[in-house]
């Protein structure tokens, strides 16, 4: 299929920006700019979704997380702990406020953003280290958050998927928390990756693979390889006994190949996985709504798969089913 | 045109930048023939600009038409509304 229309025109729209763009090199100014597309290319969904933000105890200090929450369900509900992509140098609450808004309302799921430090001011392990103290402490505490801590997903956009995929094999290695699920959207999983949809799609396409190897450099620290499976975990010895893993691909997405590898990984380790190609698509066109309407689309599609994941695949601790009928809607 | 659409669009087209004015360089009021770009909007409130545009009119503007020059001032942003407008 050809790139989607509303998608080519974007592209050619923001091409037309672009020596704007290649100015902005500073962290500010990256950070900056992917507000500024949000604020213009997003839109605010999700009427019947409240959020609550509230501070998770870490390691090294709080770590900022915001909940969002269907305002027509109540009591225990899932939860997918979200990583928000921006390349690890930008990216938070403002610029993947809609993406949550609409999976929250489709879901009909307690989304919890984590708004975990950025680089170059805190390289790598910090944004992981922060993801995992976010995971842990929503499972310790489930019962305050009316969170089902047997049905705590972990997910991500972009570089947040691969977070989520690290904070997943770490909590398996620890044998904790339990996390339920996975679900990645258009996730990066292999930084140091070559050949396929990274040559094919490695410029033009949204996100250039010089952006991203600028993004990498200010991420990882001296003498980190970068197929450390703690930022590349499609480089992982093993794949056994990680959870199930929703999977959604763009076609015109640079990092397209690494979603669906890591689909095939997990298959070829016992692990239910799908993985979603979504046609004439591009990286991040999932948070550019108001640009791309099909994102309305994707999203009630991925919402749908999370909801029948997270009530039907996992035993009842004693705990009350989340009634159906639950949550926003769409 | 009619003059009641062409007064109303040009209302509707002036408050939608004034909008994103706003949000950069404070409360500057541009007429109809002034640089859009010169007042203020950066490119990429160009591209917030096409977008509002088409929501407010309820028009899909066809990428050849997407031009810089089109989207220079308020009154070209207007005639190409109108133009559209009637194409479909």
């Amino acid at each position: 299929m050809p790139l989607d229309r509303r998608a080519q025109r974007l592209l050619d729209m923001l091409a037309a920006t672009r020596g704007q763009a290649q100015a902005a090199q500073t962290p500010q100014d990256r950070r900056a700019a992917l507000e500024a597309l949000a604020q213009v290319a997003d839109d605010a969904p999700g009427a019947g979704v409240s959020f609550e933000d509230v501070a998770a105890d870490g390691p090294d200090g709080p770590v900022a997380l915001r909940i969002y929450s269907p305002e027509s369900a109540s009591g225990v509900l899932p939860a997918l702990v979200f990583f928000h992509g921006g390349g690890w140098v930008a990216g938070g609450y403002a610029t993947h406020d809609g993406l949550c808004r609409r999976l929250c309302a489709a879901a009909g799921l307690r989304v919890i953003a984590a708004d975990y430090r950025l680089a170059p001011e805190h390289r790598f392990p910090a944004a992981l280290s922060d993801c995992l103290a976010a995971t842990q402490w929503v499972a310790a505490n489930a019962a305050r958050l009316g969170v089902d801590p047997t049905r705590i997903a972990v997910g991500g956009d972009s570089v947040g998927g691969g977070l989520a995929v690290a904070v997943a094999q770490a909590a398996r290695d620890a044998g904790g928390p339990a996390i339920a699920l996975q679900l990645l959207i258009c996730p990066i999983l292999d930084v140091g990756r070559g050949g396929g949809s990274r040559a094919a799609l490695g410029d033009g396409y949204f996100i250039s693979q010089a952006a991203f190897a600028r993004d990498l450099a200010d991420y990882l620290p001296v003498g980190l390889a970068a197929d450390d499976p703690r930022v590349s975990p499609l480089r992982a010895a093993n794949f056994a006994d990680l959870p199930p893993a929703i999977i959604h691909t763009a076609e015109f997405d640079p990092f397209r190949d690494e979603g669906e590898a890591y689909a095939e990984a997990l298959r070829g380790a016992g692990v239910a996985a799908t993985a979603t190609r979504h046609a004439g698509m591009i990286h991040y066109f999932y948070a550019m709504a108001r640009a791309i309407p099909y994102a309305d689309t994707a999203a009630a599609q991925i919402g749908a798969q999370l909801r029948a994941a997270l009530q039907s695949s996992l035993p009842l601790v004693g705990r009350d089913r989340p009634r159906s009928g639950q949550g926003g809607g769409v | 045109m009619a003059d009641g659409f062409h007064g109303a669009a040009q209302a509707k087209i002036a408050e939608i930048v004034h909008g994103l004015l706003d949000k950069r360089a404070g409360a500057v009021v541009v007429g109809p023939d002034q640089n859009l770009s010169d007042a203020g909007l950066t490119s990429l409130d160009m591209v917030g600009l096409m977008l509002a545009i088409e929501d407010a009119f309820e028009i899909e503007i066809p990428q050849r038409r997407m031009t810089p020059a089109n989207f220079r001032t308020i009154a070209a942003i207007e005639k190409l509304v109108g133009s559209v407008a009637l194409a479909a």
